[in-house]
């Protein structure tokens, strides 16, 4: 049984989720929230497996109280919950921890699929976030263009990138471009989220991640 | 020739009065000369009134009353009568005076200083008169004295003479002096005035100091002309201003537009879906018409919350909350999505964070503009931003490998001449940089791709137009 805490400013999407849940096979309502300050006194006191958190909330958003729970080392999984498909809030929320990134508009299914995929500890990523036809298994990436990929990926500039493999800016974008090819990427955010997506990058080697860099 | 008429009608003056000069000091030789001979001839004549007849020959009672006769008519001759402007003398072998003109006892001094001789001579005496004299020895051993004093003699024509020639000379430098000065003081500065006015940007600088000097009309003629300018310069300034209220206007108009648009219909559209589906799951087998119903209601419903998310996303995306480094991600991210192929380059330096929202909204609109200018009209392939924070300023810069183009002309990079020269992309961004309280400047070349730098203040708001203008 996953426990599962609700925490969503909409009544409307707060009361429809929470009556679903309830009524899932494998899930439990262990709580809900409506304002981010609630949402972490919950995560605190009920300890619930997965908190299915808004991004937008008042008095602290989701991605906030994620990398609280993050912070604190509990035992909680996260799955982001928004009416935003902007690749940054991925970015955003895989900085605070977060395991899964799902639409608020996603099927039951999907949503079905996010909740236990998360409080597995396994990485979960809105097929629409990507906004790229699943076409297949990848190509398989050369080891540098996975390191590339690894450190570009999480924002880190190309000439940082250049500076931390020993290889030229003109060649990080050469091989950036090929990433693409191979993944069917248009930049580089959505190549690492689809990498992440397919297993080809795990989420603990974004060790880049882990800074304050970009952190709203 | 008509841009120096006035310098040549100046030289023109200056020569004629030098002419005049000339022919004035001509004309003082002349008379000079004419006087010379005029008074030689005359003390010739009176020397051979008294040698050329009986004086030369023995001295008869007769012969001496007849002389005695002719020296008192010398006498008579008004120029004559009082000795010192001359007169006629007869000296003895012994040096004395035998006979002579009226006065003429005075000029017996002259005597010595004479030589016998068939031309004039010219003798000064103490007082600086000068003389003409002739000496002449008669037949009978005695001597013939004549002068005639040309200083007093001529006193009153020499003084007008002199009074003429001073009159014409000091005229002639008067009219030089004048025209130097005219030249010194009326058509260099005005010359220097229209340099000036010609050298104005009008309307965009404010008007320099026009002139300094002695001339209450061109004080008061670039006076005028200052106003004028400061006029046309605070006319422009409105003119900025009131672009910047538009934009700036605008900006805040969408912002609090996709606020509602986010917070009001795209939620309840998103909590509507999961209602949808909601029912979807409850509804019992067989139901295939209200199944039909509920599909379509949330292809609807679906379809609007995309199309109200990509509003927002056009009007105030909500994604710059997430703070600067992520926007620019990804507004990068999304501009590479558009143009197909487009490698842009994100470096956001690390204690830019945070900066106002309304900031990161400019820059993530200045960037959309450069990325858009740079792909699409210079075919781009790679796009490099970087944003920097120095000593309180934030630099924004932003490279392409595109075409490029000749951005020399754009130097000046001021709205109305970007605007009219077809660069609206670029007139948009400099007006935003403006926003920001800051400057944009252009450096771009046919083949050598596109650099813009933006330098604005870190820290503040949004600045007010009252603070850049």
């Amino acid at each position: 049984m996953i426990r599962i805490l609700l925490a969503d400013d909409h009544p409307l999407t707060r009361s429809g989720l929470a009556g679903w849940i309830e009524k899932e096979e494998g899930m439990e309502l262990a709580g809900l929230a409506s304002d981010g300050e609630s949402a972490w006194k919950a995560v605190l006191e009920l300890q619930p497996d997965l908190a299915m958190l808004d991004i937008e909330m008042p008095n602290g958003n989701g991605i906030e109280i994620a990398s609280r729970i993050l912070k604190q080392g509990l035992m909680t999984n996260v799955l982001m919950l928004t009416a935003y498909s902007a690749q940054q809030y991925v970015m955003a929320s895989i900085r605070a921890g977060a395991k899964g990134f799902i639409l608020k508009s996603a099927p039951l299914e999907e949503l079905r699929r996010a909740v236990f995929d998360t409080a597995g500890g396994t990485f979960y990523l809105d097929p629409s976030v990507s906004l790229v036809e699943d076409a297949g298994p990848p190509e398989e990436l050369s080891p540098r263009e996975r390191e590339v990929l690894i450190l570009a990926g999480q924002g880190l500039p190309a000439s940082e990138v250049a500076g931390m493999l020993s290889i030229t800016e003109r060649t990080v974008a050469a091989h950036l471009t090929s990433i693409y090819g191979k993944l069917g990427a248009r930049n580089k955010t959505e190549a690492i989220l689809l990498a992440l997506k397919k297993g080809i990058v795990m989420l603990e080697e974004l060790h880049y991640l882990d800074g304050e860099r970009g952190r709203p | 020739m008509k841009k120096n008429l006035l310098l040549l009608l100046m030289i023109l003056v200056t020569l004629l009065t030098l002419a005049g000069f000339l022919v004035s000091l001509h004309a003082f030789r002349a008379q000079e000369e004419a006087m010379d001979s005029m008074m030689r001839s005359y003390v010739m004549d009176l020397a051979d009134t008294f040698t050329g007849g009986t004086m030369g020959r023995g001295m008869s009672q007769r012969n001496r009353s007849l002389g005695q006769m002719r020296f008192r008519m010398l006498s008579m001759d008004p120029a004559l009568k009082s000795g010192e402007a001359g007169g006629v003398l007869l000296i003895g072998t012994d040096g004395r005076i035998l006979a002579g003109s009226q006065g003429s006892e005075k000029l017996l001094f002259l005597r010595e200083k004479a030589v016998l001789s068939d031309e004039p001579l010219k003798i000064q005496d103490e007082q600086g008169n000068d003389y003409y004299v002739v000496l002449k020895e008669l037949p009978d051993g005695n001597f013939i004295l004549a002068a005639v004093s040309r200083t007093v003699l001529l006193a009153p024509l020499i003084g007008i003479w002199k009074f003429w020639i001073i009159t014409a000379m000091s005229t002639s430098a008067a009219i030089f002096v004048g025209m130097i000065l005219l030249w010194r003081y009326l058509a260099v500065p005005l010359r220097r005035l229209s340099e000036k006015i010609r050298g104005m940007r009008w309307g965009k600088d404010h008007p320099p100091a026009l002139y300094s000097g002695p001339l209450y009309e061109l004080e008061s003629l670039s006076g005028a002309i200052g106003t004028l300018a400061e006029e046309a310069f605070s006319k422009e300034e409105l003119k900025k201003r009131y672009v910047t209220d538009l934009v700036k206007a605008e900006e805040d108009t969408r912002k609090h537009l996709a606020r509602e648009l986010h917070d009001g219909p795209l939620q309840s559209s998103v909590a509507a879906i999961k209602r949808i589906q909601l029912a979807r799951e409850v509804l019992p087998p067989g139901a295939e018409e209200a199944l039909r119903h509920i599909d379509t209601a949330e292809d609807v419903v679906q379809t609007s919350a995309k199309e109200i998310r990509d509003y927002c996303d056009e009007l105030s995306p909500s994604w710059i909350r997430l703070g600067l480094a992520s926007a620019m991600q990804e507004n990068a991210d999304r501009l590479s999505r558009t143009y197909d192929g487009l490698v842009i380059d994100v470096a956001v330096n690390e204690d830019l964070d945070p900066l106002p929202e309304e900031h990161t909204l400019a820059l993530i609109r200045i960037f959309q503009e450069a990325v858009s200018n740079g792909a699409r009209h210079g075919k781009a392939r790679f796009i490099k931003a970087s944003l920097r924070k120095e000593d309180d300023m934030v630099h924004f810069s932003l490279r392409d490998d595109g075409t490029g183009f000749d951005a020399k002309d754009l130097s000046g990079t001021d709205y109305e001449v970007l605007r009219t020269t077809g660069h609206r992309g670029f007139a948009n961004m400099n007006e935003r940089a403006r926003l920001l309280g800051g400057t944009m400047t252009l450096d771009s070349a046919p083949g050598a791709g596109c650099r813009i730098d933006i330098v604005f203040p870190s820290g503040s708001g949004t600045e007010g137009p009252d603070q850049n203008g």
